[in-house]
């Protein structure tokens, strides 16, 4: 026995049909499940050139192979299509509780193609799989639908359904859009919303009970028990947060070294995500006024988003699925400047940076506003808050003026005006429904390409490349173009992934401009970053279990007794690669230049910033480390094509024989 | 027996291989490492020295296999 239901539910839409299919061992065996499976099947699926907002396109949910084995921190759950946003491949990922409703079921994953009629919901309790009447959801925002669809079932299911759904970003065809579950939570990226409203598919209600299939329970529980032991002691002294700012501005100076990545827990745990918005201001991390700022531009903004502030309103701590670390949690927010809402979720790090010095937004107050519309409208908050920020420096050089922007005075800082704006964005009003589309199409109506921040159509996540140039790599050599979450130095020097892979060099202390060289050695990490996220995206894994390392998040023994295998890291690291490797021949098959993702010139430092952190930085061999990347993942390293020998090699041709 | 040490910034890694591992004695203790990398107790527990992620105390005893850690500030979304 393995972890796995053996089984995907496939949905036509256009025709309304569901049927469940079989798919072969050596195909998880390959691949695992989660982003692997979905990466072997739309490669598979989806004819070049599909419309990726038409019938052909295929948007995948899709659940780790951890997954409901007890494994700690492996309940994210997968969206994935061909991404409107880039024209190549999309996915985004979410926690919660939707993963294991998708096991439970009885399936891996659920693939769905094909255009609705009118507005329907996936209803699928794991003996029957149907299409219901979405009307009278059409028009609610996430939660709101959400909250709906429980009232009208409940009663009928033996267990409350679990629902992801979109909101109205969704349904307007937003290429910003993403797929939310539990009141916001969001599978942001990619445009996965848009795909899914292009469908007329408003929410996929999952209400199965099957028990969930391992092979060793009991040793699956005791790595859990033994790394659980160890969360439950992870406390921080109170009041810690007010210096982690001063940390940052410190780490701006260091040379790198190799760190127990076990520590970063400390830090989810007692703040969750946000703790890293005052470290990202004071150390370069951060991007600062629409990636052009430098710390001096919003002096002491760090005092504003010290995590101490955020915790004080937290009234609950949440977990996803099998998670003991909690990085999640509630605010009250009822009262507070700009705010129509009693709560919201906890801003993630990457929302409030976005709003916050992005823009050069001092209001704290307003991020919790913002991340509750967007939340509910079913928005990306990273690509709304970089096409925002992009209108306000083109405002800012008579680029935009208030004849276009409805009235708006798009000033930095300007809080009301981003308010005012956002709301536009989320009704496709005006001005508004220009930016609802991301940054890219915005510049191309509008001019002010040099400040629309995004790599092949997708908006860079917070972090900043001149601080950290494996960032770069990955930004551009990710099919996702623009995802911050695929590996980092600093990352990379706490996961000790040389201690389970042969070829992974180990990290070493050195001087951060070593970082910004073309080397074999810097190749060869951002390769192994990259080939073990994927990995950890198989098995549905957390990245914020990935950080801790290997030696405290155990991924390959979690593997090996949960499916019964009894394979190496190196083995496992292939996994990852043959997972990557799919995904860059999806983009090939769908006509995507891999050498069209560049990182926009501000990001390499042209012209080099001022002063701050990042003073001076530049990535002059920024090109020549994606061509040594491409090379040490076996593709071609002048176009990024896998090369025959590399498909031969991770069997990839066997796998497409294998088609169900 | 073999422990891995990650030591904070201004230590000596000299006696560490290139992966961060070192041999010492059996019922060796955090301060035994601590002095193989020329860490001062009192840096070490500002830092919160911590063994296999747990904060440990410089008295704790190692075992074959252990990671030795300090916080700094590392995190991400």
């Amino acid at each position: 026995m393995t972890s796995f239901m053996g089984k995907v539910l496939r949905v036509d839409l256009g025709a309304g049909t569901a049927e469940s299919v079989e798919i072969p061992a050596q195909i998880y065996e390959a691949v695992l499940a989660g982003k692997g499976l979905e990466a072997w099947y739309l490669y598979n699926h989806i004819p070049a050139g599909a419309d990726p907002l038409g019938p052909e396109n295929i948007l995948a949910f899709a659940a780790g192979a951890l997954c409901g084995t007890g494994a700690f921190l492996t309940g994210r759950w997968s969206a994935a299509c061909k991404s409107p946003l880039t024209g190549g491949w999309g996915d985004a990922n979410c926690g919660g509780l939707f993963a294991p409703a998708i096991k439970q079921c009885g399936y891996d994953a659920i693939f769905i193609s094909g255009i609705a009629e009118k507005p329907v919901y996936l209803f699928c309790d794991g003996k029957t799989a149907e299409l219901h009447d979405a009307s009278p959801y059409w028009g609610l925002d996430a939660t709101e639908a959400e909250k709906a669809l429980h009232r009208e079932l409940d009663g009928v299911c033996r267990k409350k359904p679990c629902v992801a759904c979109i909101g109205p970003a969704g349904e307007k065809l937003s290429l910003i859009s993403g797929v939310c579950n539990e009141g916001g939570r969001i599978a942001a990226r990619s445009g996965v919303g848009a795909v899914m409203g292009s469908k007329k598919l408003k929410a996929v209600v999952l209400a199965g009970a099957r028990p969930l299939p391992c092979h060793d329970p009991d040793r699956v529980k005791a790595l859990s028990r033994e790394l659980g032991h160890k969360l439950l002691k992870m406390t921080l002294p109170t009041g810690l947060g007010v210096f982690i700012g001063a940390g940052g501005a410190m780490m701006g100076h260091l040379p790198n070294i190799p760190l127990d990545g076990a520590m970063t827990a400390y830090m989810f745990r007692e703040w969750g995500t946000q703790a890293n918005t005052s470290l990202a201001i004071t150390s370069g991390d951060g991007p600062i006024r629409n990636w052009g700022g430098t710390p001096r531009d919003v002096r002491l903004m760090e005092a504003v988003y010290n995590p101490e502030h955020i915790n004080r309103i937290e009234t609950a701590k949440y977990h996803c699925y099998s998670c003991p670390l909690g990085c999640g949690g509630r605010l009250n927010i009822r009262g507070r400047k700009h705010v129509s809402f009693d709560e919201t979720h906890k801003p993630e790090y990457e929302t409030i940076e976005a709003f916050g010095p992005l823009l050069m937004n001092w209001s704290l107050d307003s991020i919790f506003q913002l991340n509750e519309l967007l939340n509910r409208a079913g928005m990306d908050t990273i690509s709304a808050g970089n096409t925002v920020a992009w209108a306000i420096e083109c405002f800012d050089h008579g680029i935009l003026t208030p004849a276009q922007t409805d009235g708006l005075y798009l000033t930095w800082g300007n809080t009301e005006a981003i308010l005012k704006l956002v709301e536009k964005m989320i009704a496709r009003e005006g001005f508004g429904d220009a930016l609802a589309d991301g940054v890219k199409r915005a510049s191309e109506r509008f001019g002010g390409k040099e400040y629309a921040m995004h790599i092949g159509g997708q908006e860079p996540g917070m972090h900043d490349a001149r601080n950290d140039p494996q960032l770069g790599i990955h930004f551009v050599a990710e099919p996702a173009p623009g995802k911050h979450t695929v590996g980092m130095n600093i990352e990379y020097g706490a996961m000790s992934l040389c201690d389970i892979c042969s070829w992974a060099p180990p990290a070493r202390l050195h001087a951060k401009e070593k970082d910004f060289e073309d080397t074999e050695e810097m190749a060869l990490i951002s390769k192994a970053n990259a080939c073990y996220t994927m990995l950890v995206d198989g098995a549905g894994g957390c990245y914020y279990g990935q950080m801790m390392g290997v030696h405290t998040w155990k991924l390959v023994d979690w593997l090996n007794a949960a499916e019964g295998w009894d394979y190496d890291g190196d083995h496992y690291m292939e996994i990852g690669e043959r997972i990557q490797t799919l995904r860059q021949l999806f983009n090939v098959k769908q006509g995507v230049d891999p050498r069209s993702f560049k990182l926009p010139k501000r990001m390499l430092g042209e012209p080099p910033l001022p002063h701050g952190p990042l003073k001076g930085v530049t990535l002059e061999q920024h090109r020549a480390q994606v061509s040594s990347h491409w090379r040490a993942f076996g593709w071609d390293d002048k176009t990024g094509v896998p090369l025959p020998e590399t498909v031969k090699r991770l069997g990839i041709d066997k796998l497409t024989e294998a088609e169900p | 027996m073999r422990v891995k040490i990650l030591p904070p910034h201004g230590c000596d890694r000299g006696a560490l291989d290139e992966r961060s591992w070192a041999e010492l004695p059996a019922g060796s203790t955090v301060r035994d490492a601590l002095r193989l990398v020329r860490c001062s107790p009192l840096k070490a527990k500002l830092l919160l020295v911590s063994v296999n992620g747990e904060r440990a105390s410089l008295e704790s005893e190692l075992r074959e296999g252990d990671v030795v850690g300090f916080f700094f500030p590392v995190s991400g979304g």
